[in-house]
């Protein structure tokens, strides 16, 4: 198997906090690999350090071998890694497919000429373009409301099309934000389908984060938890299951808290 | 044949449209604020007509000389003022139009100082102004239809999905603010070659204020309702003229009365076409029709 991903002593702290330490991944192509942990145990900055929202302040990360580190977002992006927003951000005032549209710019290769004279060049991109993010939003389920304004979907689709926009920019890797939030068991287990689907439709390699333990027990093919900002326990998801740290740190404590 | 007083008014709502129309691509598409338009207008206005006047350049030569020196200053501005979060951003700017102004009249051996600068060939005739105005829309609104004007929407939106999806944020508010100054150079050019006069004052903020107050109205978003919200914003202190020194008063009344009854500006977010039209009247007529069905 090859690494598509990987990184090696990832820290960042945010004046004398410790967000994320020592963190460090290796990502087999074509896995999905979960990343799961308490609140605020530094797995949303890890995305945001991945995708360059923040940067480290310590340690290395290289994608296919190309060096991460200090690039910016969007060139992150550009280079193949895509992902959804714990608290969703889409362009909710434009309609669901212009949204999808949107991150199709790598579909794109004509230039500001083309453009102002709309030529062939110009209308057989923006065809390819339109007939993709129809294909995306059908896959997704959401060809039926393709003209509605993205900011009046409700929840569990506003999740789905924020997936269906990172997969327009045609990622490598799919970074997921708890996909499930807010969703009941059998939504997840739908979404569960869904991730599978995608990724071997795309030949894509997923990391996610996720709170719903079914959901990550079910899809992932290897488990990272952290606590504080640590690695506590790395593996299959049986050994997760069975860690004594990791149920102390997490599923004990939250089990704790439900009841 | 139009009177002169006509002519001269749809000249001057063509040339303001042309510069609105550069607005409506930073402000109304891209949601950046500029106070300093009028200033790459000065400079459009200045260098088209010293071109004209000193080096007896044809016209078009000097409104491309005026058109590309706005760019590059726009480029400089934008590069140094860009990172800035947007409401820093609209102080440069402000600061930008002032000091064009101030370097106008400092260097009063080239550009006529504070006196202003005479004399410059009466070139912009109402057929010009008018095919020119169009021509400048077309390409504005073209560029909107395409990943250009996607990118820039996409900026104005939601800045970090912008990122997420491989678009350079940065690049493209480069591009939209050039652009802006762009068109701004190309209305001063054609300003400058319809007065024949032209003295820093033209270009103050208010004129500046005016461009943006324009979009805001016309509502953001939408190139057709910037266009349109120019043509009324432009004849609609001329209607007042009878009422002399009430004009102004008026003039803001109007706009204020706008913005209050719709917040999103007249046509915020859509644009004008038949499709919508039949929409809207369709949406009404169901309107009236449940309201019917009620009693």
């Amino acid at each position: 198997m090859n690494s598509i991903l990987s990184i090696k002593g990832l820290g960042k702290k945010f004046g004398g906090v410790c967000a994320v330490d020592e963190f460090s991944l290796e990502l087999e192509q074509g896995t999905t690999h979960g990343l799961i942990g308490p609140n605020g145990a530094g797995k949303t900055t890890i995305f945001n350090l991945m995708t360059g929202i923040y940067h480290p302040t310590a340690g290395t990360m290289a994608l296919r071998g190309t060096n991460l580190v200090g690039l910016g977002s969007y060139r992150i992006a550009q280079l193949g890694i895509g992902r959804t927003f714990q608290n969703i951000r889409l362009f909710t005032q434009l309609s669901v497919i212009d949204n999808v549209v949107m991150a199709s710019g790598v579909d794109a290769t004509y230039g500001m000429v083309d453009a102002i004279f709309k030529t062939r060049r110009y209308q057989r991109d923006e065809a390819k373009i339109r007939k993709r993010a129809r294909e995306l939003l059908d896959l997704l389920g959401l060809g039926g409301v393709s003209d509605e304004r993205a900011g009046a979907l409700p929840y569990g689709s506003q999740r789905k099309l924020e997936i269906a926009r990172a997969l327009a920019a045609r990622p490598v890797l799919l970074l997921l934000d708890e996909p499930a939030a807010g969703m009941n068991e059998e939504e997840s287990m739908e979404l569960v389908g869904f991730i599978r689907d995608v990724r071997k439709r795309f030949d894509l390699t997923v990391l996610l984060i996720e709170h719903h333990m079914s959901v990550v027990m079910e899809i992932c093919d290897r488990i990272t938890v952290l606590d504080f900002g640590r690695t506590i326990c790395n593996g299959i998801p049986k050994e997760v299951q069975a860690n004594r740290s990791v149920i102390d740190a997490y599923l004990g404590e939250t089990t704790d808290r439900e009841n | 044949m139009l009177s002169s007083y006509a002519q001269g008014l749809i000249i001057l709502v063509c040339i303001n449209v042309i510069a609105v129309t550069g607005v409506s691509l930073l402000t109304g598409f891209t949601g950046l604020f500029s106070f300093g338009n009028a200033g790459f207008m000065a400079l459009g206005a200045y260098v088209s007509a010293i071109a004209s006047v000193e080096l007896h350049t044809p016209f078009l030569v000097s409104l491309v000389a005026g058109v590309l020196v706005a760019a590059i200053i726009g480029f400089g501005l934008g590069r140094l003022t860009l990172g800035l979060r947007g409401d820093y951003f609209l102080i440069a700017t402000l600061g930008f139009g002032q000091v064009v102004q101030v370097l106008i009249e400092f260097f009063d051996k080239v550009t006529g100082g504070a006196r202003g600068f005479a004399n410059i060939p009466p070139k912009t005739t109402l057929w010009i102004a008018v095919v020119l105005a169009v021509g400048s829309v077309a390409v504005a609104a073209n560029l909107i239809h395409s990943k250009f004007g996607r990118n820039f929407t996409a900026v104005r939106e939601q800045e970090v999905a912008a990122e997420a999806v491989g678009i350079d944020t940065f690049r493209f508010k480069q591009m939209a603010f050039v652009l802006s100054a762009m068109f701004a150079g190309f209305a001063g050019g054609l300003f400058a070659h319809y007065y024949m006069y032209i003295v820093p004052k033209m270009f103050d903020i208010n004129e500046s204020a005016l461009f943006t107050i324009t979009v805001v109205v016309g509502g953001l978003a939408s190139l057709s309702g910037s266009v349109i919200s120019c043509v009324v914003l432009t004849l609609l202190p001329e209607l007042f003229r009878s009422l002399a020194s009430y004009r102004m008063l008026f003039y803001g009344m109007a706009v204020v009365a706008i913005i209050l009854i719709r917040p999103s500006g007249l046509m915020g977010y859509h644009e004008l076409s038949f499709g919508w039209i039949r929409e809207r009247m369709r949406a009404k007529r169901g309107k009236t029709a449940s309201k019917e069905g009620k009693t």
